[in-house]
């Protein structure tokens, strides 16, 4: 066994060492311990020992460093802690660092007895916290691995993104040849590499399935700076383009398909037509771009296009294709790179202003661009929570305020028994925070549960969802929370020491004391607080449930129940020419609607408002050459003859793509709603001529519109429409399309049939992307549902919380003004007087909550906006509902202390004063 | 340990040696020691007490009784090898002395006396 993995907790060593004054016994101690910690490792766990050894050395350190003071300064140390703190000459610095925890194991002594004589109290405060800090560090978890946290790249603060842009718009991609160029002409980086997304058909050991992977350029390890669990990464001198083909496996795919053998290195490994030798392993938690499970080597300078040119895509420069990102020099800052890239992009653009013309090079550091987009949601949930947490630390802050103003007279007699007030406040601050402390504890559990949580709701697209777990930032987090939150809540009952009890009046009071003027205020404000953050958040939940109403309004153009959709790529190498292509999905889409319960089936070249191919591309009109618009572009689609009804797109104009639109007949095209409006406004677009082929002359080019069909929201539900053209796809075929098959029946029944039928044109060909085309629409949503998920349970949470707030704080109020109702009921004060004057005493405090919840929600919705679609950050109805829904919870939490008070006896009432 | 807290306050330390007599809890230390002879260390020490006399005892006490009784010349204690499995520590050998022996005669015999004649009542019903 490892030596070192036996050892006992070096933390716990030292701490004796500290606390065991030097002797005799210090040696043999630690000895003792060490022989039956080691007996522990052997017969239990290593953990156990671990658990064992800390709760050995906890008492013998109370025993000892206690000891060690009491020897130093016997008179303070014999009778116990009363002053302490101090810094003690005799004992010198360490002496005093000793001095203050035995003054702190004493506190947490009395603390741990006062809160066990209480345990009401203390479950309902622990309880509070726990779930208060468990939110929080759940959701920091999630906001600490996925934005805080650097990527887990070698010096990732100098890795960057480089993108095309066009007219300003940043983020497209990047074509081959100004890559080159780029990579050729720029000083201010290290290294760039070039990636891009692709998918695999693995048919080895098994069913033909799809694996995601992507090609890059041999540089893009080196960039990255990761090197590889096992074996080795790509590299310039080993890897050059044409060289052989080699792969990189993920950890993930390393051990689900070799099973971790590390006789997997060297071996063949058969990608659709190609076969690779994996060269290494990377190591576990690599991701990059995204979740993928392998790597290969570019075949070209650049990495290889989705489909052949024809050409060397290093030279192409109109196609772009793919992604790329570089390592800055040491040294260099993004400004000083970014002046260096326009530079170059401005030279590139007049040298080939045919492909280059308004083109510009972008510049953003990696890690925005990987996590950019979901920060912002991220800091209002942390926000959210926050809340919550604040509104727990309000509610036991009341509780303690009630506890406090019961033990006025164990207060008053410390005081009289001489005890400073400073020694209070601290025994009171020890109590508190020792409540967030196990608060915390059982909160870091709820964080790891709540954390698994979170990610089962989360939409599939989270980035960085691998990195995040409990570790020592968040534990740190967590007790940083705690503590702040305990120190917090621990001096509001502390005030009522420093606002000067009477000695005498509260001995005399006999623990029935009034609380006091400051404190009820203080209380008071708690609730009002409490209610105005709670308003906060309903107003933000309902601004998500409106905006998700909106969207399911949405009409996405197409009827998506009972819908299949299946994803196909075809090798290209295997399927080279286009008649192979075609006979493939030609006899697929026949035998598909040969299946049983099979309505219509079509295909598609890309699926709408999923994420894949949203390739705009440039075309012509007939007869124009100036258009309203400026460039002309719209989406372009591939789509079999049935395609349109099987999804249920309707046809508005002229006719849909029939079987004779075949590769040999005459090029026609439809066109969306939306394209004829923008181009043909008040005229009949059928009849016309466009052409994508790059305006030659050549009259085979040209297609005519032969119908115009509704729109859909292609990019997503809360994107605006954009205008498509379809072709039929034996017309211009492309080697990868996705099946829609609308059946009568459930069609998740039919995956396993629509698999075989696939198999069964190519034994070879897997099936990819199966799922159910409202289940597409419904991911589209999926950080929106999310959102208002977790927003709606905080709200719900802090709502129920404030609730449980008022109605603690007039419970009280009620218990202590019973001999005053008392009175007043006996000189003839009617019920419901007394009822109503208890309520509005609530509804006061709610009212002005509400008040001033609005004027927050007002300013912290405005950081919502691009959360929210198709409702307005002051919608009238959120800020109406939440607070109505607010104050009705209100009346009920303030009904039953009110009943409670009508119920009071007077003669009892009068007895007791 | 409260025990122990106790014995520290109002234990018999500066009492004249020939009236000293034992607390229960040194007499079971010193016994337990005798019972081990050769092998008498704190770890079988502690599990010997737990073992016989089905009292389990807190750490700290039996170290600071050992060390009472060590300083009342009741027993001697010598090093053993230091062994890697103590982290390179030695182990710490007990013996009861000549006068722990004494010691512990006389509370045992000062117990006895008391007990006399009390075997109605102390005996267990069979």
């Amino acid at each position: 066994m490892n030596r070192f993995a036996t050892c006992p907790p070096k933390l716990a060593e030292r701490l004796l060492v500290l606390s065991v004054p030097e002797g005799k016994f210090r040696q043999t101690m630690l000895g003792d311990l060490a022989e039956e910690f080691d007996g522990l490792v052997a017969t239990r766990s290593r953990f156990v020992a671990r658990g064992w050894y800390w709760c050995q050395v906890v008492p013998l350190m109370v025993r000892f460093g206690w000891r060690r003071r009491a020897a130093a300064h016997p008179i303070r140390g014999g009778l116990g802690p009363v002053g302490g703190g101090q810094w003690n000459p005799s004992g010198g610095a360490s002496g005093f660092v000793l001095g203050l925890l035995s003054d702190l194991v004493h506190d947490l002594r009395v603390a741990v007895r006062g809160l066990r004589r209480t345990p009401g109290f203390t479950s309902v405060a622990v309880i509070t916290l726990a779930l208060g800090i468990g939110a929080t560090s759940a959701i920091f978890s999630v906001v600490s691995g996925i934005v805080l946290r650097p990527l887990p790249f070698q010096a990732p603060e100098r890795l960057v993104r480089i993108t095309s842009t066009e007219d300003g718009y940043a983020g497209d991609n990047v074509s081959g040849a100004n890559y080159v160029d780029w990579r050729a002409q720029s000083e201010s980086f290290d290294e760039m590499a070039g990636y891009v997304g692709a998918g695999f058909n693995v048919v080895a050991g098994g069913e033909p399935r799809r694996v995601t992977g992507a090609v890059v350029t041999n540089t893009f390890f080196n960039v990255l700076g990761v090197p590889a669990a096992l074996g080795r990464t790509f590299s310039p001198d080993r890897d050059p383009p044409s060289g052989d083909r080699v792969a990189v496996l993920s950890y993930g795919f390393w051990q689900s398909e070799y099973a971790g053998d590390a006789t997997a290195l060297g071996r063949q490994l058969k990608l659709g037509e190609d076969q690779y030798t994996i060269v290494g392993i990377m190591p576990p938690g690599f991701e990059f771009p995204g979740e993928r499970q392998l790597w290969a080597a570019a075949r070209y300078q650049v990495p290889d296009p989705p489909f052949d040119f024809g050409d060397d895509p290093a030279e192409v420069r109109g196609a772009e294709y793919f992604d790329v990102i570089g390592r800055l020099r040491a040294g260099v800052d993004m400004s000083h790179a970014q002046s260096e890239m326009d530079l170059i992009a401005s030279r590139l653009e007049t040298q080939y202003p045919e492909t280059n013309a308004g083109e510009g090079i972008g510049l953003v550091e990696l890690r925005e661009d990987i996590v950019g987009s979901v920060r912002p949601v991220l800091y209002v949930l942390l926000a959210a929570v926050g809340f919550v947490l604040l509104i727990a630390c309000a509610n036991v802050a009341n509780l303690l305020l009630v506890r406090a103003a019961c033990r006025d007279r164990e207060m008053a007699l410390r005081v009289a028994l001489g005890a400073g007030r400073r020694r209070i406040l601290r025994q009171l601050v020890t109590e508190s925070v020792l409540l967030s402390m196990i608060g915390a504890g059982i909160g870091v559990a709820l964080a790891r549960w709540g954390t698994r949580a979170l990610f089962a709701l989360a939409p599939a697209d989270i980035p960085r969802a691998a990195e995040v777990h409990t570790d020592i930032w968040v534990l740190g987090f967590t007790a940083a929370v705690a503590i702040v939150t305990g120190v917090l809540f621990g001096l509001a009952p502390a005030t009522r020491v420093f606002a000067g009890t009477s000695l005498s009046s509260a001995l005399v009071g006999g623990g029935r004391h009034t609380g006091g003027l400051g404190g009820s205020r203080l209380r008071n404000a708690l609730i009002v607080g409490e209610v105005g953050v709670s308003l906060m958040l309903l107003v933000g939940a309902g601004l998500m449930v409106r905006t998700l109403q909106t969207l399911n309004r949405v009409d996405p153009g197409f009827r998506a129940q009972n819908i299949l959709a299946a994803y196909v790529a075809l090798p290209s190498q295997k399927y080279i020419e286009d008649a192979k292509v075609l006979t493939f999905y030609r006899s697929v889409l026949e035998r598909v609607r040969a299946l049983p319960g099979v309505e219509s089936s079509g295909a598609i070249l890309s699926l709408p408002v999923s994420p894949g191919i949203n390739g705009d591309i440039g075309f012509e009109i007939e007869g124009r050459t100036e258009y309203e618009h400026g460039d002309v572009h719209a989406g372009y689609q591939l789509a079999s003859p049935d395609y349109f009804d099987a999804i249920g797109i309707p046809l508005l104009r002229g006719r849909v793509f029939t079987e004779a639109d075949r590769e040999d007949a005459p090029l026609v095209a439809v066109i969306n709603e939306a394209l004829a409006d923008l181009y043909w406004p008040g005229e009949d677009p059928v009849g016309q001529r466009v052409t994508w082929g790059g305006g030659d002359d050549d009259e085979a080019d040209w297609a005519t519109i032969v119908g115009i069909v509704g729109n859909t929201r292609h990019n997503g539900l809360d994107e605006e429409v954009r205008p498509e053209t379809f072709r039929p796809f034996p017309q211009s075929p492309m080697p990868f399309m996705t099946f829609v098959i609308r059946s009568a029946v459930d069609p998740t029944d039919m995956t396993t049939a629509v698999r075989q039928v696939v198999i069964g044109v190519d034994s070879e060909q897997p099936l990819s992307k199966v799922a159910m085309m409202e289940s597409i629409l419904a991911d589209s949503l999926g950080w929106r549902r999310f959102n208002m998920f977790l927003l709606g349970v905080f709200a719900l949470a802090a709502m129920v919380m404030a609730a449980v707030g008022l109605l603690g704080v007039l419970s009280f109020s009620v218990t202590q003004r019973s001999s005053e109702i008392g009175i007043k009921m006996a000189l003839g004060a009617r019920t419901g007087l007394v009822v109503r004057q208890i309520v509005w005493e609530g509804l006061r405090l709610s009212l002005i909550g509400l008040a001033l919840g609005g004027l927050g929600a007002f300013g912290a919705t405005r950081l919502m906006s691009n959360m929210i679609y198709g409702v307005s950050a002051n919608d009238p109805l959120s800020y109406v509902l939440g607070a109505a829904l607010l104050a009705a919870t209100a009346v009920v939490a303030t009904l039953l202390p009110a009943l409670n008070a009508a119920r009071v006896d007077p003669m009892r009432a009068l007895q007791t004063e | 340990m409260l025990f122990d807290h106790i014995v520290n306050l109002f234990g018999p330390r500066d009492m004249d040696e020939k009236q000293q007599f034992l607390g229960e809890f040194e007499q079971m230390v010193m016994l337990a020691i005798l019972q081990l002879d050769e092998a008498a260390y704190t770890v079988p020490i502690r599990n010997e007490i737990a073992a016989r006399a089905g009292r389990s005892v807190s750490r700290g006490a039996l170290y600071t009784t050992l060390e009472r009784l060590e300083q009342k010349g009741g027993l001697a204690s010598e090093l053993g090898d230091p062994t890697p499995i103590r982290g390179g520590r030695p182990k710490r050998f007990w013996r009861v002395t000549r006068e722990g022996l004494g010691l512990l005669r006389r509370s045992r015999g000062a117990m006895k006396e008391l007990s006399r004649g009390l075997d109605a009542v102390l005996e267990e019903a069979p």
